[in-house]
């Protein structure tokens, strides 16, 4: 149940429990004094009647109201009604004040003794209207509790509402926290518990993005370190290899060199966290992104098509494509069982990059994004970095493949022609455009 | 025709024989190994570009590329200072391109060449029947001459200089208006005019509308 249902249950539950106990004690305090009040006229009544017949006094009289609600009775001590006012019906004998029904009427009882005799005095009111008076009572009270518990759920949900509205914006905040750079959430309450809440969280998350950051640091740290010598490295291996084009030795170590810039300049995309030229937007075609990336690793199949243009920095989408390659290579092993292909879907165009490899299982797939994750096939880095580079360009990085079938990832990113206003228009023939060069003499 | 001169500005000295030694194949390089020595040789001698290493030791590479902004040769920052403020700082304060180490030599190369090819700007642009001259500043379609104010005139030229650039409004703002601040539409005012009078000439579709990212003037096939 959401705490404001809560709060305001509690609000309604409260206000029930302290309505009904005030009302409880009203109501006993006046049924008890009217109780009292009766016992009292009562006893009065009979005291009255015994002196009048221990001692009658002239123009002394005792008339029992014309209503006929009350009931006199002198009883001999037979047990024979001797007088009867208001009903002849014996009236029991009761030591002390008893209520009895009699006839569809409640009656106030006392016995009293009748003087000179041993007979007795027995004296009844009917008390029907005070209960009356005491059941409208009971109803009001009823009535307005009721309305003030009404009420009080009112209040009390409005109030809850309220007072929940800071924790509402709080989570709100919370959500949008973005996990590459967490924020603290801004509150402007007092400080109260909500308060501490808050406190206590963008202290943890001021502690996250402090730990991001030193890692990032580190990372960057370490990669700045690598960068020189590994350039030299790469370089001079590279000509050793032109040196040595036979050599199996020299071969492995230039590539493996190769790779393991390719994969840092993947870490400095990583730490950097973002791209590195969101300043440039090119119309690319993929073909010369594919073509690129084939010149590097000769021998994988290539099925491309005619032109098709996306909008987006060629160095990283061709990074994005080498690494879908390498990828591939390493999980099969040779270049004829990879194969490049681009085509449409929609408004989107895809880059198909599959290979006839091993294949992953189901969890392999599953994680294959995450940061860091390694499992079968070189899944690692270069993934998370393909991902990260396709979402800049607005894309989305797809991968199907299950044991034994292979792999296939999909880049997927909004062609040009379905973001171009006025539709798709492939470029007039006959407007080429060309440019003469500057003539050096004539321009001394 | 002479080759282009390159000034090699870093201090680690076995990446720089290395550069050195590549570069030498096809320009004229230079090798120096400080910031002073940079801007002294800049100052004194011509050069087509400056390979420049951010990351000195006796200046910082954003100061000397500040120095240099002036200076007509073409700016290509090295950096192993993998920030990306002072990567945006360097374009900002006037490099052309940079680079992040560790970078194959091969990627170096084809930025330098890039850079080369930028600089080698023709003097007219054709597009078709259409034809712009920078050197007597003309616009002509079929041989017809199409009046243009300078601002259009910029424009067009910008647009045929960067084929396959998508332009935001807010980057032709600054390419165009350097000491006024354009009114809020101009740049829509001023792209929809131009395309008018290209339209009008018989020209359409040179410059395109990319939803959400600003104009551009696409590469056509050779």
């Amino acid at each position: 149940m959401r705490l404001r249902a809560r709060l305001g249950l509690a609000a309604v539950g409260l206000t029930v429990a302290v309505v009904a106990a005030f009302g409880a004690v009203a109501y006993r305090s006046f049924v008890r004094q009217q109780d009292e009040q009766l016992r009292v006229l009562l006893a009065e009544d009979l005291r009255r009647v015994t002196a009048l017949l221990d001692r009658p006094a002239l123009g002394a009289s005792f008339a029992p109201d014309e209503t006929g609600s009350s009931v006199l009775q002198l009883v001999t001590p037979a047990g024979e009604v001797a007088v009867a006012v208001g009903d002849s019906e014996p009236l029991p004998v009761v030591d002390v004040p008893t209520v009895i029904e009699r006839g569809g009427r409640t009656l106030l009882v006392a016995t009293g003794a009748w003087p000179w005799t041993n007979g007795s005095v027995r004296l009844a009111h009917d008390i029907g209207a005070a209960l009356a008076v005491r059941r409208d009572l009971l109803e009001s009270l009823v009535a307005a509790g009721i309305l003030v518990t009404l009420v009080a759920a009112a209040v009390g949900l409005a109030g809850s509402r309220g007072m929940l509205t800071p924790l509402v914006r709080v989570a709100r905040q919370a959500r949008e926290v973005d996990p590459a750079a967490p924020k603290g959430v801004a509150y402007d309450g007092p400080r109260d518990e909500i308060g501490d809440l808050v406190d206590a969280l963008n202290g943890a998350l001021d502690a996250i993005g402090q730990r991001k950051e030193a890692e990032r640091r580190f990372l960057l740290e370490v990669s700045h370190e690598l960068a020189a010598p590994l350039t030299l490295v790469n370089y001079h291996l590279g000509a050793v290899r032109e040196a040595h084009p036979d050599d199996p030795h020299v071969r492995a170590a230039a590539e493996g060199t190769r790779e393991l810039l390719r994969t840092s300049q993947d870490l400095l995309v990583l730490a950097r966290g973002e791209l590195e030229r969101p300043l440039e937007p090119r119309v690319v075609d993929l073909r010369d992104v594919v073509l690129r990336v084939a010149d590097e690793y000769p021998g994988i199949g290539l099925d491309l098509g005619g032109r098709l243009e996306v909008v987006g920095d060629p160095e990283r989408l061709v990074q994005v494509v080498r690494n879908l390659v390498r990828n591939a290579l390493q999980a099969v092993g040779r270049p004829d069982g990879v194969e490049v292909s681009l085509g449409t879907d929609d408004d989107q165009a895809v880059v198909r990059v599959r290979d006839d490899g091993p294949g992953m299982s189901e969890e392999t797939v599953r994680r294959a994004f995450e940061h860091g994750f390694s499992g079968a096939g070189g899944v690692g880095v270069g993934l998370t970095v393909c991902r990260r580079l396709v979402e800049q360009h607005g894309g989305e990085l797809r991968l199907r493949s299950s044991l034994g079938k292979g792999s296939c990832f999909e880049v997927r990113l909004e062609r040009l022609a379905a973001r171009l206003e006025g539709g798709a228009q492939e470029p007039s023939e006959g407007l080429q455009v060309g440019g003469v060069r500057p003539d050096p003499a004539g321009a001394s | 025709m002479e080759r282009e001169r390159i000034l090699i500005v870093e201090d680690d000295p076995q990446l720089a024989r290395a550069l050195e030694a590549e570069l030498l194949r096809v320009y004229d390089a230079v090798v120096v190994a400080t910031g002073r020595e940079a801007l002294t040789r800049a100052e004194t001698e011509a050069f087509d570009l400056i390979l420049l290493d951010l990351g000195l030791p006796d200046m910082d590479g954003l100061d000397v590329a500040a120095e240099l902004k002036d200076n007509p040769a073409s700016i290509l920052m090295l950096t192993a200072r993998a920030d990306v403020r002072s990567r945006v700082a360097g374009l900002y304060i006037g490099a052309d391109d940079y680079l992040a180490k560790p970078f194959d030599m091969q990627e170096l190369l084809a930025r330098v060449y890039a850079q080369m090819r930028r600089r080698a700007r023709p003097d007219v642009y054709t597009a078709g029947p259409l034809s712009l001259s920078l050197v007597d500043r003309t616009c002509t379609v079929d041989g017809r001459l199409l009046e243009l104010t300078a601002h259009e005139f910029n424009l067009l030229a910008l647009f045929l200089a960067n084929q396959g650039r998508v332009f935001s409004k807010h980057t032709i703002e600054d390419r165009l208006y350097k000491e006024s601040t354009p009114t809020s539409n101009a740049v829509e005012a001023l792209v929809s005019r131009l395309r008018g009078k290209l339209a009008d000439a018989g020209v359409t579709d040179l410059i395109e509308t990319v939803r959400g990212l600003g104009y551009v003037t696409r590469e056509r096939e050779p």
